[in-house]
């Protein structure tokens, strides 16, 4: 079933300044076919849709350090990201109303992401919705296509950066926990990193928040094709560990799963009971 | 209040350039010299009788030179808007100034002449109106920009009536811009780019054989280094748990046959999340190293290219990639010191770049120790410049 802006109780309505269609033609007039060149017009308009709307929000943004403002067929002719500095990368897909039945989302755009925005576009090109927005997912649960029902108040997404910046923040510091952090995942960026702990962090009851902590650094080391003990003797010295030091796997995930712990008690630190509104 | 015709009517009744100093008078007692100066360059040409054709288009040119100096007028740089930044960077070798005055003296000054009865003066004063009225209604600006896309200033020049119509089409979108319009807007926009005649797929065709050939601009040897890879650097190295794929195929495949990271992460079974951030981090990195530090596998061109572009770093990402509370650490100073298309010798030893920013006071030791400046490097820093010289290079190539 296609959807209309009147399902989305939260959307924000937005007039574009003449800008963003200038820029659209511009870049879509470099590709070599209409159908990329409309996408890449839509992908432009996306962008610069939220580029404002932060902008309204007193939220810098920086579209020329962005990927979606260099699209050409040799790398990314779908990019649609936007840079907010200090807090990573946020996807800005369109959706077309009238015609989508569910926000889509790229292969190419989950790597390297820390929100994911729906951009509402009817006939009129002028005027944009800004439908909601989605958290990063654990990298076990992602999906190209995901139900509108899932996407979160647009009100909200400012905090959600906000939140994701004081992470980063701590995560680049030379803490003694954030230092072990980056030792053992290297596989992600900082930015989407601190994204995948936000999730676990907001999404979990307070039980669960420690294994979920333990999956991101255990699922990041795994991604590399790492176990968790050969994740920690990348850098013993990091986990207080000798390179002779003979511990077995469980010993490891036991190094981790308190590495997760104490990521935790940071993490209460910073972002404290706060939890994300569900709609 | 109004003034006194000194000048017989022209031969249609209305003097234009009474007109025109009609409507200038109330700026006749501001403080500007340069509005004054205007005023009376008007005055002076509308004193001559329309009969005296010579005298009185001498004194038209006198007030059309003032145009020139105009404080506003347009100028390539002056204060550049992001999109004249975007295209400045694209077309750095463009002399857009030469353009800006070509456009200037051949289409926008005749248009000036013969459009002065439309120039209404709003504006608190009246030579930046004036300079408005040029920049926009006369559209220096947009001209300027039409030119430094296309590169052809000539079409700016000589074609200026279809350019308008062109224009008043975008002008008509851009005022009330729909979803149904847009695919013809784009199909018209893609067929200026493309050489008259050619059809829409046989462009496409020919544009990829380009993009392919363009692809392949790191010189055949290259090409053939990579393909033999004689020192078995690149076959010996591959991510984790995935022997097949290979630092060499992934090279081959997704740099010099630009083939889709999602559906090369398909073929060998790697998730697209692993595949993508092990190439940017390791392959990218790996790849760069053997582009830089072997020799001739670029032309000199294009290694000044890349050493412009990490010297300037226009986008700041070198520069802000710095170690925390160090940023003179950053990954620009580290490239400048590291890479060997910025000397001749062998790479600064990182004991010595570490003495040298101690000895700036860039950085207390200990705050950082050597091994931990090379791993910044390593880790961090290098992989952000490569993926950034493979960024610039490939545009360049498109471009």
């Amino acid at each position: 079933m296609t959807i209309t802006v009147e399902q989305f109780d939260n959307a924000i309505s937005l007039e574009l300044p003449q800008d963003a269609q200038e820029w659209a033609r511009l870049f879509a007039a470099k590709q070599g076919d209409v159908a990329t060149g409309k996408q890449v017009y839509l992908n432009t308009l996306a962008v610069y849709a939220l580029h404002h709307y932060l902008a309204q929000q007193s939220i810098e943004s920086d579209l020329e350090q962005s990927q979606s403002w260099y699209p050409h067929a040799l790398s990314a002719p779908n990019a649609a990201d936007l840079l907010v500095p200090g807090v990573g990368r946020v996807e800005c897909r369109p959706v077309l109303l009238q015609a989508a039945t569910a926000f889509e989302i790229p292969d190419t755009a989950w790597d390297d992401r820390v929100a994911y925005v729906a951009i509402g576009i009817e006939e009129r090109l002028d005027r944009v919705y800004l439908l909601g927005y989605l958290p990063v997912r654990s990298p076990d649960n992602l999906m190209q296509s995901i139900p509108f029902t899932q996407l979160l108040p647009m009100a909200d997404l400012p905090d959600h950066l906000h939140f994701l910046q004081e992470g980063l923040t701590w995560l680049e510091s030379d803490d003694e926990v954030a230092v072990q952090v980056r030792e053992l995942q290297e596989v992600y960026s900082l930015t989407h990193f601190v994204a995948q702990l936000e999730t676990a962090y907001n999404e979990t009851e307070d039980v669960f928040q420690d294994s979920r902590i333990a999956d991101c650094l255990s699922g990041a080391a795994s991604e590399m094709g790492l176990t968790a003990r050969e994740a920690v003797l990348k850098s013993p010295a990091t986990f207080g560990l000798k390179a002779e030091d003979d511990l077995s796997e469980e010993d490891m995930e036991d190094m981790v799963g308190i590495l997760a712990e104490d990521v935790l008690d940071k993490l209460r630190q910073i972002w404290g009971n706060r939890r994300r509104r569900v709609t | 209040m109004p003034i006194t015709i000194q000048n017989p009517a022209q031969p249609d009744g209305i003097d234009l350039w009474a007109n025109v100093l009609n409507r200038m008078m109330p700026y006749k007692h501001n403080d500007q010299d340069l509005d004054q100066r205007l005023i009376a360059l008007v005055e002076a040409i509308v004193q001559i009788p329309p009969d005296e054709v010579e005298q009185r288009e001498a004194a038209i040119d006198r007030f059309l030179g003032m145009i020139y100096c105009l404080p506003n007028l347009y100028f390539p740089g002056k204060k550049e808007t992001p999109r004249e930044q975007f295209l400045r960077r694209q077309f750095p070798e463009w002399d857009r100034e030469a353009v800006r005055d070509r456009i200037l003296t051949e289409v926008v000054i005749p248009k000036a002449k013969a459009k002065i009865h439309e120039f209404y003066p709003t504006g608190k004063y009246l030579a930046p109106t004036l300079g408005n009225w040029v920049n926009r209604k006369l559209r220096l600006y947009y001209k300027c920009l039409d030119a430094y896309q296309n590169r052809r200033p000539d079409a700016a020049l000589d074609n200026d009536q279809d350019g308008a119509n062109e224009r008043l089409e975008w002008e008509i979108f851009a005022a009330n811009p729909t979803l149904s319009d847009l695919e013809d807007i784009i199909a018209q926009d893609q067929a200026k780019q493309r050489p008259e005649g050619m059809s829409a797929p046989l462009f496409a065709e020919v544009a990829q054989g380009i993009a392919n050939v363009l692809g392949q601009t790191p010189t055949q040897r290259f090409i053939t280094y990579v393909k033999d890879d004689p020192q078995g650097v690149l076959r010996a190295k591959s991510p984790p748990n995935y022997p097949a794929c290979t630092y060499q195929v992934l090279i081959q495949r997704i740099f010099l046959n630009q083939d889709d990271k999602t559906a090369v992460a398909k073929e060998f079974s790697i998730p697209y999340q692993n595949l993508n951030p092990h190439y940017n981090r390791h392959v990218c990195p790996a790849f760069i190293q053997r582009l830089i530090l072997e020799e001739g596998f670029f032309d000199p061109q294009d290694y000044d290219k890349l050493r412009h572009y990490i010297d300037q770093d226009p986008l700041g990402l070198l520069q802000n990639c710095y170690k925390p509370q160090m940023p003179k650490v950053n990954a620009q100073f580290l490239a400048q010191q590291r890479l060997r298309i910025y000397r001749e010798a062998d790479p600064v030893p990182f004991e010595d770049i570490w003495n040298s920013l101690i000895q700036q006071q860039a950085m207390a030791p200990s705050r950082l120790d050597c091994d931990q400046l090379e791993k910044f490097w390593v880790k961090t820093a290098f992989p952000l410049v490569a993926q950034e010289a493979l960024r610039v290079l490939a545009y360049d190539l498109e471009v």
